[in-house]
Protein backbone atom coordinates (compact mmCIF):
# COMPACT_ATOMS: atom_id res chain seq x y z
CA UNK A 1 0.00 0.00 0.00
CA UNK A 2 1.29 3.46 -0.78
CA UNK A 3 0.71 5.80 1.79
CA UNK A 4 0.82 9.58 1.44
CA UNK A 5 3.25 11.63 3.52
CA UNK A 6 2.66 15.25 4.87
CA UNK A 7 4.10 17.27 2.45
CA UNK A 8 2.58 15.32 -0.46
CA UNK A 9 -0.76 16.05 1.63
CA UNK A 10 0.14 19.13 1.82
CA UNK A 11 0.47 19.53 -1.99
CA UNK A 12 -2.96 18.13 -2.13
CA UNK A 13 -4.58 20.79 0.33
CA UNK A 14 -3.42 23.72 -1.77
CA UNK A 15 -4.44 21.82 -5.03
CA UNK A 16 -8.17 21.44 -3.61
CA UNK A 17 -7.77 25.07 -2.16
CA UNK A 18 -6.28 26.59 -5.72
CA UNK A 19 -9.75 25.01 -7.29
CA UNK A 20 -11.73 26.90 -4.84
CA UNK A 21 -12.44 23.61 -2.91
CA UNK A 22 -12.24 24.53 0.23
CA UNK A 23 -15.39 24.49 1.74
CA UNK A 24 -15.12 23.37 5.56
CA UNK A 25 -17.45 20.14 5.51
CA UNK A 26 -16.36 19.54 2.03
CA UNK A 27 -12.55 19.77 2.12
CA UNK A 28 -11.75 16.84 5.00
CA UNK A 29 -13.45 14.18 2.87
CA UNK A 30 -12.48 15.51 -0.34
CA UNK A 31 -9.26 14.93 0.46
CA UNK A 32 -9.02 11.76 1.39
CA UNK A 33 -11.14 11.25 -1.62
CA UNK A 34 -8.19 12.82 -3.65
CA UNK A 35 -5.53 10.64 -1.87
CA UNK A 36 -7.17 7.43 -2.19
CA UNK A 37 -7.76 7.92 -5.66
CA UNK A 38 -3.64 8.81 -5.87
CA UNK A 39 -2.67 6.09 -3.88
CA UNK A 40 -4.99 3.87 -6.36
CA UNK A 41 -2.65 5.25 -9.06
CA UNK A 42 0.47 4.59 -7.64
CA UNK A 43 -0.24 1.15 -7.16
CA UNK A 44 0.20 0.58 -9.92
CA UNK A 45 3.93 1.84 -9.90
CA UNK A 46 3.72 5.20 -10.98
CA UNK A 47 5.14 8.20 -8.97
CA UNK A 48 2.59 10.61 -6.75
CA UNK A 49 2.97 13.32 -9.14
CA UNK A 50 1.93 11.58 -12.20
CA UNK A 51 -0.82 9.86 -9.87
CA UNK A 52 -1.39 13.77 -8.83
CA UNK A 53 -2.07 14.87 -12.47
CA UNK A 54 -4.00 11.80 -13.70
CA UNK A 55 -6.44 11.90 -10.89
CA UNK A 56 -6.82 15.88 -11.31
CA UNK A 57 -7.18 15.73 -15.20
CA UNK A 58 -10.18 13.45 -14.61
CA UNK A 59 -11.75 15.51 -11.90
CA UNK A 60 -14.30 17.35 -12.48
CA UNK A 61 -13.50 20.81 -10.59
CA UNK A 62 -16.26 22.54 -12.22
CA UNK A 63 -18.96 20.06 -11.22
CA UNK A 64 -17.82 19.69 -7.29
CA UNK A 65 -17.32 23.14 -7.49
CA UNK A 66 -21.44 23.94 -8.28
CA UNK A 67 -22.31 21.17 -5.95
CA UNK A 68 -20.30 22.40 -3.42
CA UNK A 69 -22.31 25.52 -3.65
CA UNK A 70 -25.21 22.95 -3.35
CA UNK A 71 -23.56 21.49 0.28
CA UNK A 72 -23.25 25.15 1.26
CA UNK A 73 -26.33 25.44 0.70
CA UNK A 74 -28.12 22.51 2.03
CA UNK A 75 -25.96 23.30 5.60
CA UNK A 76 -26.74 27.09 5.18
CA UNK A 77 -30.47 26.04 5.07
CA UNK A 78 -29.90 23.30 7.74
CA UNK A 79 -29.42 26.11 9.75
CA UNK A 80 -31.46 28.41 8.20
CA UNK A 81 -34.29 25.85 9.09
CA UNK A 82 -33.24 25.29 12.63
CA UNK A 83 -33.56 29.40 13.02
CA UNK A 84 -36.78 29.02 11.45
CA UNK A 85 -37.91 26.47 13.51
CA UNK A 86 -36.95 28.25 17.00
CA UNK A 87 -39.21 31.04 15.15
CA UNK A 88 -41.66 29.30 14.63
CA UNK A 89 -42.15 27.62 18.38
CA UNK A 90 -41.30 31.28 19.64
CA UNK A 91 -44.97 32.39 17.50
CA UNK A 92 -46.56 29.24 18.04
CA UNK A 93 -46.18 30.61 22.15
CA UNK A 94 -47.02 33.92 21.15
CA UNK A 95 -50.01 32.44 18.88
CA UNK A 96 -50.73 30.43 22.31
CA UNK A 97 -50.21 33.53 24.66
CA UNK A 98 -53.02 35.16 22.28
CA UNK A 99 -55.47 32.74 22.02
CA UNK A 100 -54.75 32.33 25.82
CA UNK A 101 -55.02 35.88 25.49
CA UNK A 102 -58.44 36.09 23.65
CA UNK A 103 -60.19 33.64 26.49
CA UNK A 104 -58.81 35.75 29.23
CA UNK A 105 -59.33 39.10 27.08
CA UNK A 106 -62.59 39.88 25.18
CA UNK A 107 -62.10 43.38 23.36
CA UNK A 108 -65.53 45.16 23.03
CA UNK A 109 -65.04 45.44 19.25
CA UNK A 110 -68.71 45.00 17.91
CA UNK A 111 -71.03 48.12 17.15
CA UNK A 112 -73.39 48.84 20.15
CA UNK A 113 -76.59 49.51 17.95
CA UNK A 114 -78.60 46.87 16.19
CA UNK A 115 -80.15 48.97 13.62
CA UNK A 116 -80.47 52.43 12.72
CA UNK A 117 -77.79 55.11 14.22
CA UNK A 118 -75.84 58.01 13.55
CA UNK A 119 -72.82 59.04 15.67
CA UNK A 120 -74.01 62.04 17.27
CA UNK A 121 -71.18 63.11 19.44
CA UNK A 122 -67.64 61.74 20.27
CA UNK A 123 -65.36 61.48 23.36
CA UNK A 124 -63.59 64.28 24.43
CA UNK A 125 -63.83 67.61 25.69
CA UNK A 126 -67.16 69.13 24.29
CA UNK A 127 -69.60 71.60 24.78
CA UNK A 128 -72.68 70.00 27.06
CA UNK A 129 -75.84 69.92 25.81
CA UNK A 130 -77.32 70.30 29.04
CA UNK A 131 -75.15 72.40 31.29
CA UNK A 132 -73.74 74.37 28.69
CA UNK A 133 -70.30 74.23 29.37
CA UNK A 134 -67.26 72.92 28.19
CA UNK A 135 -66.85 69.38 29.76
CA UNK A 136 -65.66 65.98 29.29
CA UNK A 137 -67.38 63.17 27.45
CA UNK A 138 -66.43 60.24 28.15
CA UNK A 139 -68.22 57.85 25.63
CA UNK A 140 -69.94 58.53 22.65
CA UNK A 141 -73.43 59.22 21.74
CA UNK A 142 -75.36 57.05 19.10
CA UNK A 143 -78.60 59.04 18.21
CA UNK A 144 -81.22 56.10 17.14
CA UNK A 145 -85.08 55.99 17.69
CA UNK A 146 -85.98 55.07 21.12
CA UNK A 147 -86.51 51.12 21.04
CA UNK A 148 -83.80 50.34 19.16
CA UNK A 149 -81.66 47.44 20.11
CA UNK A 150 -78.53 47.90 21.83
CA UNK A 151 -76.62 44.64 21.70
CA UNK A 152 -73.51 43.62 23.63
CA UNK A 153 -70.32 44.23 22.30
CA UNK A 154 -68.55 41.39 23.50
CA UNK A 155 -68.92 38.57 26.07
CA UNK A 156 -69.40 39.55 29.17
CA UNK A 157 -71.63 39.32 32.51
CA UNK A 158 -74.10 41.84 33.27
CA UNK A 159 -72.50 44.14 36.69
CA UNK A 160 -75.13 46.13 36.54
CA UNK A 161 -78.38 47.04 35.17
CA UNK A 162 -79.83 49.63 36.86
CA UNK A 163 -82.29 52.73 36.22
CA UNK A 164 -80.37 55.72 37.73
CA UNK A 165 -82.92 58.40 37.26
CA UNK A 166 -79.98 61.40 37.43
CA UNK A 167 -76.78 60.93 34.62
CA UNK A 168 -77.27 58.14 32.72
CA UNK A 169 -81.01 57.00 33.17
CA UNK A 170 -81.85 53.16 32.47
CA UNK A 171 -77.81 51.86 32.74
CA UNK A 172 -75.91 48.42 32.17
CA UNK A 173 -72.52 47.79 32.81
CA UNK A 174 -71.51 44.74 31.21
CA UNK A 175 -67.87 43.11 31.97
CA UNK A 176 -65.80 41.11 29.92
CA UNK A 177 -63.12 39.14 31.05
CA UNK A 178 -60.19 41.14 31.09
CA UNK A 179 -59.70 44.55 31.77
CA UNK A 180 -62.37 45.90 30.11
CA UNK A 181 -66.33 46.70 31.03
CA UNK A 182 -68.49 48.69 28.79
CA UNK A 183 -71.42 50.94 29.75
CA UNK A 184 -74.54 52.12 27.92
CA UNK A 185 -77.08 54.35 29.38
CA UNK A 186 -80.08 56.28 28.81
CA UNK A 187 -81.92 52.97 27.91
CA UNK A 188 -85.75 52.88 27.80
CA UNK A 189 -85.85 49.24 28.69
CA UNK A 190 -83.72 46.27 29.77
CA UNK A 191 -83.68 42.81 28.44
CA UNK A 192 -80.84 41.43 30.68
CA UNK A 193 -80.40 41.65 34.80
CA UNK A 194 -77.94 42.12 36.63
CA UNK A 195 -75.31 38.90 36.62
CA UNK A 196 -76.65 37.43 33.42
CA UNK A 197 -74.02 36.25 31.08
CA UNK A 198 -74.11 38.10 27.58
CA UNK A 199 -72.92 36.40 24.39
CA UNK A 200 -71.64 39.56 22.09
CA UNK A 201 -74.18 40.68 19.91
CA UNK A 202 -77.11 39.72 22.18
CA UNK A 203 -79.73 42.42 22.91
CA UNK A 204 -79.56 43.73 26.37
CA UNK A 205 -82.06 46.93 26.29
CA UNK A 206 -83.41 49.34 24.12
CA UNK A 207 -82.27 53.49 23.19
CA UNK A 208 -84.50 55.42 25.17
CA UNK A 209 -83.85 58.99 26.87
CA UNK A 210 -83.91 58.28 30.23
CA UNK A 211 -81.49 60.11 32.75
CA UNK A 212 -79.74 63.38 31.75
CA UNK A 213 -80.74 63.49 28.02
CA UNK A 214 -82.70 65.65 26.10
CA UNK A 215 -83.13 63.17 22.96
CA UNK A 216 -83.29 59.49 22.25
CA UNK A 217 -79.71 58.39 22.03
CA UNK A 218 -77.50 55.58 23.48
CA UNK A 219 -74.57 56.58 25.42
CA UNK A 220 -71.66 54.04 24.93
CA UNK A 221 -68.69 54.05 27.06
CA UNK A 222 -65.42 51.50 27.05
CA UNK A 223 -63.34 51.43 30.47
CA UNK A 224 -59.87 49.79 30.54
CA UNK A 225 -59.51 49.18 34.62
CA UNK A 226 -61.31 52.66 36.08
CA UNK A 227 -59.46 54.39 32.84
CA UNK A 228 -62.49 55.41 30.13
CA UNK A 229 -61.31 54.83 26.55
CA UNK A 230 -62.33 56.22 23.58
CA UNK A 231 -64.62 53.55 22.23
CA UNK A 232 -64.67 54.38 18.63
CA UNK A 233 -60.87 52.91 18.41
CA UNK A 234 -62.41 49.45 19.39
CA UNK A 235 -65.81 49.52 16.73
CA UNK A 236 -64.66 47.44 13.97
CA UNK A 237 -68.12 45.96 13.19
CA UNK B 1 -22.97 4.97 -17.92
CA UNK B 2 -26.38 5.52 -18.08
CA UNK B 3 -27.75 9.23 -18.23
CA UNK B 4 -27.58 11.74 -15.70
CA UNK B 5 -31.30 11.81 -15.23
CA UNK B 6 -31.57 8.21 -14.72
CA UNK B 7 -28.60 8.40 -11.84
CA UNK B 8 -30.22 11.65 -10.16
CA UNK B 9 -33.26 9.38 -9.10
CA UNK B 10 -31.71 6.20 -8.10
CA UNK B 11 -28.40 8.28 -6.29
CA UNK B 12 -30.00 8.21 -3.20
CA UNK B 13 -31.58 4.41 -3.16
CA UNK B 14 -28.27 3.50 -4.06
CA UNK B 15 -26.23 4.98 -0.86
CA UNK B 16 -28.73 4.16 1.19
CA UNK B 17 -28.78 0.60 0.37
CA UNK B 18 -25.00 0.12 0.60
CA UNK B 19 -25.09 2.12 3.69
CA UNK B 20 -27.77 -0.43 5.16
CA UNK B 21 -25.33 -3.67 4.17
CA UNK B 22 -22.30 -2.11 5.48
CA UNK B 23 -22.02 -0.93 9.34
CA UNK B 24 -20.09 2.07 7.90
CA UNK B 25 -18.74 3.72 4.54
CA UNK B 26 -16.73 6.64 3.66
CA UNK B 27 -17.19 8.43 0.12
CA UNK B 28 -14.53 7.16 -1.45
CA UNK B 29 -15.06 3.50 -0.56
CA UNK B 30 -18.88 3.69 -1.70
CA UNK B 31 -17.86 5.09 -5.55
CA UNK B 32 -15.43 2.24 -5.21
CA UNK B 33 -18.07 -0.73 -4.28
CA UNK B 34 -20.65 0.66 -6.65
CA UNK B 35 -17.82 0.59 -9.41
CA UNK B 36 -17.14 -2.99 -8.55
CA UNK B 37 -20.45 -4.04 -7.92
CA UNK B 38 -21.85 -2.77 -11.35
CA UNK B 39 -18.81 -3.74 -13.04
CA UNK B 40 -18.03 0.09 -14.00
CA UNK B 41 -21.60 0.71 -15.26
CA UNK B 42 -22.11 3.15 -12.63
CA UNK B 43 -19.04 4.99 -11.72
CA UNK B 44 -20.66 7.90 -8.90
CA UNK B 45 -18.71 11.49 -9.56
CA UNK B 46 -17.59 13.01 -6.38
CA UNK B 47 -19.36 16.12 -7.41
CA UNK B 48 -22.60 14.02 -7.28
CA UNK B 49 -21.95 11.31 -4.67
CA UNK B 50 -21.23 14.19 -1.70
CA UNK B 51 -23.64 16.95 -1.99
CA UNK B 52 -26.21 12.80 -1.67
CA UNK B 53 -24.55 12.30 1.29
CA UNK B 54 -24.69 15.71 2.72
CA UNK B 55 -28.49 15.78 1.83
CA UNK B 56 -29.11 12.29 3.61
CA UNK B 57 -26.86 14.09 6.56
CA UNK B 58 -29.21 17.05 6.97
CA UNK B 59 -32.41 14.89 6.18
CA UNK B 60 -31.24 13.10 9.42
CA UNK B 61 -31.19 9.74 8.00
CA UNK B 62 -27.22 9.25 7.95
CA UNK B 63 -24.16 10.90 10.58
CA UNK B 64 -20.40 10.93 10.43
CA UNK B 65 -17.70 9.45 12.37
CA UNK B 66 -14.72 11.43 11.37
CA UNK B 67 -11.10 9.08 12.02
CA UNK B 68 -7.68 9.89 11.67
CA UNK B 69 -6.16 8.04 9.17
CA UNK B 70 -2.36 8.98 7.96
CA UNK B 71 -2.43 12.14 8.77
CA UNK B 72 -6.10 12.99 7.33
CA UNK B 73 -9.00 13.20 8.24
CA UNK B 74 -11.39 10.20 6.87
CA UNK B 75 -15.59 10.94 7.52
CA UNK B 76 -17.77 7.53 7.87
CA UNK B 77 -21.03 7.47 7.50
CA UNK B 78 -24.00 5.55 9.28
CA UNK B 79 -27.41 5.14 8.59
CA UNK B 80 -29.46 6.83 11.81
CA UNK B 81 -33.05 5.02 12.60
CA UNK B 82 -34.88 6.77 10.43
CA UNK B 83 -31.85 6.50 7.96
CA UNK B 84 -32.34 2.54 8.15
CA UNK B 85 -36.42 2.89 7.58
CA UNK B 86 -35.74 5.26 4.73
CA UNK B 87 -33.52 2.67 2.88
CA UNK B 88 -36.01 -0.03 3.59
CA UNK B 89 -38.45 1.93 1.97
CA UNK B 90 -36.51 3.29 -0.99
CA UNK B 91 -35.07 -0.29 -1.68
CA UNK B 92 -38.87 -1.67 -2.03
CA UNK B 93 -39.88 1.42 -4.04
CA UNK B 94 -37.50 0.75 -6.47
CA UNK B 95 -37.66 -2.88 -6.45
CA UNK B 96 -41.39 -2.32 -8.04
CA UNK B 97 -40.03 0.03 -9.51
CA UNK B 98 -38.37 -1.85 -11.58
CA UNK B 99 -40.83 -4.62 -11.48
CA UNK B 100 -43.37 -2.33 -12.75
CA UNK B 101 -41.10 -1.13 -15.75
CA UNK B 102 -40.69 -4.82 -16.60
CA UNK B 103 -44.38 -4.94 -17.10
CA UNK B 104 -44.62 -1.87 -19.70
CA UNK B 105 -41.77 -3.29 -21.51
CA UNK B 106 -42.88 -6.78 -21.85
CA UNK B 107 -46.32 -5.43 -22.60
CA UNK B 108 -44.84 -3.40 -25.94
CA UNK B 109 -43.02 -6.44 -26.63
CA UNK B 110 -46.47 -8.60 -26.41
CA UNK B 111 -47.98 -5.81 -28.66
CA UNK B 112 -45.64 -6.32 -31.06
Amino acid sequence: MNQLNSTQLETLRNDLKARGLSLFVLKDELLDHICCLIELEMEKGISFDEGRQIVFKNFNSAEMLRNQKKTKWIYQSKKFKRKFKSVLSAAAVIMLMMVGGVEAQETPDGHPIYGDCELASGFGIRRDPIYKIKRMHSGIDFKAKAGTPVVATADGTVLEAVSNPDGYGNKIIISHSGEYKTLFGHLSGFNVKTGDKVRKGDIIGYVGSSGRSSAPHLHYEILQGDKKINPELFISK
Amino acid sequence: MYSKELMKGTLKTIVLKLLKEHEKMYGYEITQKVKDLTQDKIQLTEGALYPTLHKLESLGYVYTEKKEYNGRTRKYYLLTESGQAEATEKINEFAEFVLTMKFIFNSKLAAE
